[in-house]
């Protein structure tokens, strides 16, 4: 009646193969082709995306030959011995799969959600979970992942949009920089990721119509393809390709530092994990169900005899799990066998998943033209006649045994209970430090590891505003490296707490008697509400983190000192390239986040005339003349605040363009740029990137730097 | 339009068609009888049985009348419209006298006269129904079915005058006999949907049926689901909607609760008022009602995850004024919220045994008066006051009873294994209520229509969703119709 037939709609075959590609290819494929092929990767992701379609045509040509549900078509083509022998392949293939999943799966729970919990309690309710999905067999699982589709992807692309302000387009750029092989080894990596669409095969006798079940694995590479491209240019944009290449899940690390503006969340990474939660299970569903089902297949289950079939298949699919947690638990204790199933996959796997349907389609055209009939007959699991069908309900008495056989589960899942690792702290019983002060490596151990110094409360750091840097802490390069690799492992520690310097961290600290309130609370509303310098131009923990990787930026740190019994920026610090580089006097700081378009408005107050700067549009670009030159064009909008003497627009603005570039000139010659301008070199120049990769720190000393200044003044009184 | 059929002068001509109009419609009195001085004038009178009052009407006057004359007497009185009843009708066809029965009217043929006369009552008279306490509407009747099978019958004929509304009446319960109705279209309805029902109810026997909620839980194929895979409703206006839709009314007798099939989640949600409204607001209440049936289940087990398991997701001032409020409270937060979520359902049970004015004012003393004496006796938290009071709003917001019931049951499950393994345990009851309901079948249409399986109508069903679409583009009836015959609406 209605819909009790196994059949699956064209929506629900492409959002089940969308979830198979987007689960573990969102999570892996931006660290590997950043890896690879850095800021060339999304081409990687355009031949990987592009081989798949190829790809699906060879596997539509084997589909349109299919009458018979998919292993029973292998035997018939390649015999019963050659058949099997790829099944078996296959199952191999979808229980490592799955045990990969798994334990990827697992270990982004504990990492992400609840990191002092056991890995074998999680991996064991993924793993019963799963069960209780594939027994509900294909219908339900697609029911399950049809609906939950734009509930995961709505967010998921809020987020993705709302990460667009923080990309940094410098960071795509120099293109067609990374060699042909890196490139090509991107792109097969991809289509590694991607190659899950061999599983139409497996869909075939799931749709009713190929036309539909290929449109629809067409349309889910497409789109998987787009989501990737998006997604890589976003985090490249964001952390950097030589930093995103050393992290572990980016697109989860961006999670935790994209705001939603307006947004009541601090953090939605919690909530957005979702989508990896219910992609993943999906892939691990479906592996299981393919490999159980095979394996139910070549234990002779598949051979028309109806009884215990149900049965029978449910016990393929509790051995098939019980072989993914035994792997999981593997590749959780030892994580060379991660590596060698990675090599298994690169060499064998996706080698394997191609091969086997070109030497179908050989088969296909080989034996095609002497066909005079079909030799295998016409065997159709059953024509979808959705509301037509004669009435096949269970018998209460199937169902009561059904039902008890599910009432038995509750008892397995009871045992997990006890393997529960800890009980989390009540929220009175934890304390929420804003701000972290720091004068040295061993201080900072101290403090980290001491909890006494809040009494009897458990330290939960997911609040830190601040990190107070001791300038002593801060120019020790060694220690800050340490303590940066330190702090980054620390996945609790948000990546967007600002890091502020000051001569004694600790005197800082004292400073909140005078303010009533804590310092982290307030150097975060001063950075955030008071200064008119964008936020995003202030250094985070996570731009410090990158900054170790990528070395292209100049930051500028805010340094603290006492004013009026509170604390104030009184000038800021350079960071240059992931070390320290000196002091920079307030006015310098100030020029440079309008140079990069980080301030909205600046006021300069020259002899002549006050005045107000505002929608900077300005652009920086080189020239090699004599010298090699840094041109830094402003434009903006301008308004006299207040006329000492009078004096001509355009003296005001060559005064102006003199001012800044000698304060630029002074900057540089501390081998300060405050054009932040090397990064832009990938884009724009070449060959003077390729020069002083190598050596960046002969950059700010080969340089020059001019401002040009046109100012489109306000006329309003 | 169908040829009419003429009255014949031959009254077994006249019955056979009758019969066959109203074949299945066990709630329409079809009686022979002879009138006369002599008892020689054979007649057939045809009635909807409660509509018409056999003790005080016109029709009786009548029968009377035609019992103190002759043959003859009794033609020139039918020919002469000299019946002794103001306001007679004559209908010369068949399908007339069908439409005369099902305004709620006698209607009498005498053999020899070729017309039906309609004898005038009171039709569908107010039956003493009552209105319904719960599925209460903004907008519409508020009548609610009662206690009678047949009056629960009428009050759905009464709203779909058609011939092809049919009844057919079982029987339940070995020593009760208690009279079942399966209220239903013809040409609408999924024969297999009926034969379904049939089968089941067939699949036992008990001792009596007190009430519609026996048949439902011995009929129902998931019978452990928290979910009902029939929908109730008090309200005919809401049993005719979706008589009209295709789907089977079954009323039992002694009961005003009757049971609609197949059932889906959306189905639960809609309310009758929301076609009675603008499409605005009744899409916006729709919503609310998705939302209220989400948190109605996970707010409680959300406020445990974040509060216990991830912090960083609250805003800095907020974490600590709930942290401030938990200051001082003796218990963790999870017997905190369990706690207070048995005290608000032991409430709720107590307001619903005592009568109406003490029920209400149960709510009132113990919402009011023991949660601020639990918060100021440091018992409970605030907070924990809001997120239950926002839980028992969601689930009072889900306009079905028992549908409510499986959110509230689930509730529970959600508080476990949030306070258990915090986000990651809500995810994981997320996807196990999920799997549940995918799988999850109401006389195999699946639960979770139109969320899934659209396609199945062409994604007609999905005008009538989350957000329900202007009414002039509701033209097609749901999945539950039969194939082909699902245009309810076109413009002329």
């Amino acid at each position: 009646m209605f819909s009790n037939n196994k059949y699956i709609s064209g929506r629900q075959a492409f959002r089940l193969l969308t979830y198979d590609f987007l689960g573990l290819g969102t999570l892996l494929v931006p660290t590997v082709l950043a890896g690879l092929a850095e800021r060339d990767g999304i081409f990687g992701i355009l031949l990987g995306a592009a081989g798949i379609l190829i790809f699906l045509k060879l596997l539509g040509y084997i589909v349109r030959d299919m009458d018979v549900d998919y292993m029973v078509y292998l035997k018939r083509r390649l015999g019963t011995f050659a058949g099997s022998a790829v099944l078996t392949g296959y199952l191999i293939y979808f229980v490592l799969i799955a045990g990969y999943t798994a334990y990827l799966f697992s270990g982004i729970v504990l990492e992400n959600l609840l990191r002092e919990e056991s890995y074998f309690l999680v991996l064991a309710l993924l793993v019963f979970l799963t069960a209780y999905g594939v027994w509900g067999g294909i219908e339900g699982r697609a029911r399950a992942y049809e609906i939950l589709f734009w509930f995961l992807m709505a967010p998921l692309f809020l987020m993705l949009l709302s990460s667009l302000n923080e990309i940094e387009t410098d960071y795509w750029t120099p293109v067609f920089f990374a060699g042909f092989t890196d490139v090509l080894s991107g792109g097969y990596y991809v289509f590694q990721c991607l190659s899950l669409v061999f599983l139409v095969l497996f869909l075939k006798s799931y749709v009713e119509k190929t036309k539909t079940l290929l449109a629809a694995a067409r349309r889910a590479v497409v789109f998987a393809g787009c989501i990737h491209a998006v997604l890589y240019l976003i985090l490249l944009g964001i952390f950097g390709a030589a930093a995103l290449g050393t992290m572990k899940f980016p697109a989860i690390t961006l999670m935790s530092t994209v705001k939603i503006s307006g947004g009541f969340l601090k953090r939605a990474d919690a909530f957005m994990f979702a989508v990896w939660f219910f992609t993943l299970y999906a892939l691990l569903g479906s592996t299981t169900f393919y490999g159980s089902s095979i394996l139910f297949h070549l234990v002779g289950g598949g051979r028309g005899k109806n009884t215990g079939k149900e049965k029978g298949e449910r016990i393929s699919a509790v051995v098939v799990l019980a072989a993914v947690l035994v792997l999981a638990g593997t590749f959780y204790r030892n994580q060379s066998f991660c590596r060698l199933y990675e090599r298994f996959l690169w060499y064998v796997g996706t080698p394997f998943l191609v091969l086997v349907p070109v030497v179908l389609a050989a088969l296909i055209a080989w034996k095609r033209p002497g066909e005079k009939q079909n030799p295998y007959g016409r065997i159709r699991a059953g024509k979808r006649t959705a509301g037509e069908e004669k009435t096949t309900g269970t018998t209460s008495a199937d169902a009561v045994r059904h039902s008890r056989k599910k009432m038995y589960l509750l008892p397995m899942v009871l045992p997990f209970v006890l393997i529960s690792g800890c009980t989390p702290a009540e929220l009175e019983d934890r304390s929420f430090p804003v701000e972290i002060a720091v004068d040295g490596m061993e201080r900072f151990d101290a403090q980290w590891l001491d909890a006494s110094k809040e009494g009897n409360r458990v330290i939960d750091y997911s609040h830190l505003k601040v990190f107070i840097i001791g300038r002593e802490f801060l120019t020790d390069a060694d220690e800050m490296e340490e303590f940066l690799d330190l702090l980054e492992k620390k996945s609790d520690v948000p990546r967007n707490t600002y890091v502020v310097a000051a001569d004694s961290a600790a005197d800082v600290m004292e400073l909140s008697e005078g303010i009533g309130e804590s310092v982290g609370n307030y150097l975060e509303e001063l950075l955030e509400n008071v200064s008119e310098v964008d936020k995003r131009a202030f250094p985070t923990l996570g731009m410090l983190y990158q900054e170790q990787e990528n070395r292209t930026e100049t930051l500028f740190i805010p340094y603290i000192k006492e004013a009026d019994q509170k604390p104030a920026v009184e000038h800021y610090f350079a960071w240059r390239r992931g070390e320290a580089a000196g002091d920079v006097d307030h006015a310098a700081a100030l020029l440079s986040f309008f140079t990069q378009n980080k301030m909205e408005s600046y006021t300069l107050m020259s002899d002549s005339a006050d005045v107000r700067l505002f929608s900077p549009h300005n652009t920086v670009s080189f020239s090699e003349g004599d010298a090699r030159e840094i041109i830094v064009e402003v434009r903006c909008t301008g308004e006299i605040l207040y006329e000492h003497e009078e004096t001509g627009k355009s003296d005001l603005e060559r005064q102006i363009e003199a001012y800044m570039n000698e304060t630029a000139r002074k900057m540089l010659a501390q081998g300060i740029d405050v054009a932040d301008s090397y990064r832009k070199l990938g884009g724009q120049k070449r060959e003077w990137y390729v020069e002083y990769r190598d050596d960046p720190a002969e950059y700010e000393a080969d340089m020059q730097i001019t401002y040009h200044v046109n100012i489109m003044w306000s006329t309003m009184e | 339009m169908a040829d009419k059929t003429p009255i014949s002068r031959q009254l077994s001509d006249n019955i056979a068609h009758m019969e066959e109009l109203f074949c299945v419609c066990d709630d329409i009195k079809k009686k022979q009888m002879n009138l006369g001085r002599d008892r020689d004038v054979a007649c057939y009178l045809t009635f909807i049985e409660v509509a018409v009052d056999m003790g005080n009407s016109a029709l009786l006057e009548l029968l009377k009348y035609f019992r103190g004359l002759s043959r003859k007497e009794i033609y020139e009185a039918l020919e002469q419209n000299a019946l002794g009843v103001s306001d007679a009708t004559y209908f010369e066809t068949i399908q007339e006298a069908g439409d005369g029965l099902l305004t709620g009217e006698a209607i009498l043929f005498v053999d020899g006269f070729d017309k039906a006369v309609k004898i005038p009552d009171d039709g569908y008279p107010n039956m003493g129904v009552s209105e319904t306490d719960s599925e209460k509407v903004v907008r519409g009747s508020n009548e609610g079915f009662t206690a009678s099978v047949k009056q629960n019958a009428a009050l759905i004929r009464r709203r779909i005058r058609s011939p092809k509304v049919k009844v057919k009446q079982l029987k339940e319960g070995v020593r009760s006999n208690t009279n079942i109705y399966l209220v239903y279209m013809e040409d609408l309805v999924y024969p297999g949907v009926l034969e379904e029902i049939e089968r089941r109810m067939d699949g036992f026997e008990i001792d009596g049926v007190p009430d519609s909620g026996i048949i439902e839980q011995l009929t129902e194929e998931k019978w452990y689901s928290p979910f009902p895979q029939f929908q109730t409703t008090q309200r005919p206006d809401r049993a005719a909607m979706s008589v009209l839709e295709g789907r089977v009314v079954l009323i039992s007798d002694n009961s005003p609760v009757a049971l609609m099939l197949p059932t889906d989640y959306n189905s639960f949600i809609r309310t009758s008022d929301d076609y009675y409204s603008r499409w605005e607001i009744a899409s916006f209440a729709r919503l609310l009602r998705y939302v209220a049936s989400f948190f109605a289940m996970t707010l409680p087990g959300l406020y445990l995850a974040v509060t216990n398991f991830h912090t960083q997701i609250l805003p800095t001032t907020l974490l600590l004024s709930f942290a401030d409020a938990r200051a001082g409270v003796p218990f963790p937060a999870v017997i905190e919220v369990l706690i207070m979520e048995l005290s608000f359902e032991l409430l709720r049970e107590a307001g619903v045994r005592l009568p109406g004015v003490m029920g209400n004012t149960i709510g009132i003393v113990g919402g009011l008066i023991i949660g601020q004496a639990a918060v100021e006796a440091n018992l409970v938290s605030p907070i924990v006051v809001i997120v239950i009071a926002f839980t028992a709003l969601c689930s009072f917001a889900i306009p079905n009873e028992e549908f409510a019931t499986a959110f509230r049951l689930l509730k529970f499950f959600f508080i476990g294994v949030c306070a258990w393994l915090g986000f990651f345990g809500m995810l994981s009851g997320l996807l196990a209520v999920l799997i549940h309901l995918a799988n999850l079948k109401s006389f195999g249409i699946p639960y979770l229509m139109p969320f899934v399986g659209a396609d199945i109508n062409d994604y007609e069903d999905e005008r009538d969703f989350i957000w329900r679409q202007p009414l002039r583009k509701l033209r097609r009836r749901p999945v539950y119709t039969r194939r082909h015959r699902r245009t309810k609406l076109t413009f002329k």
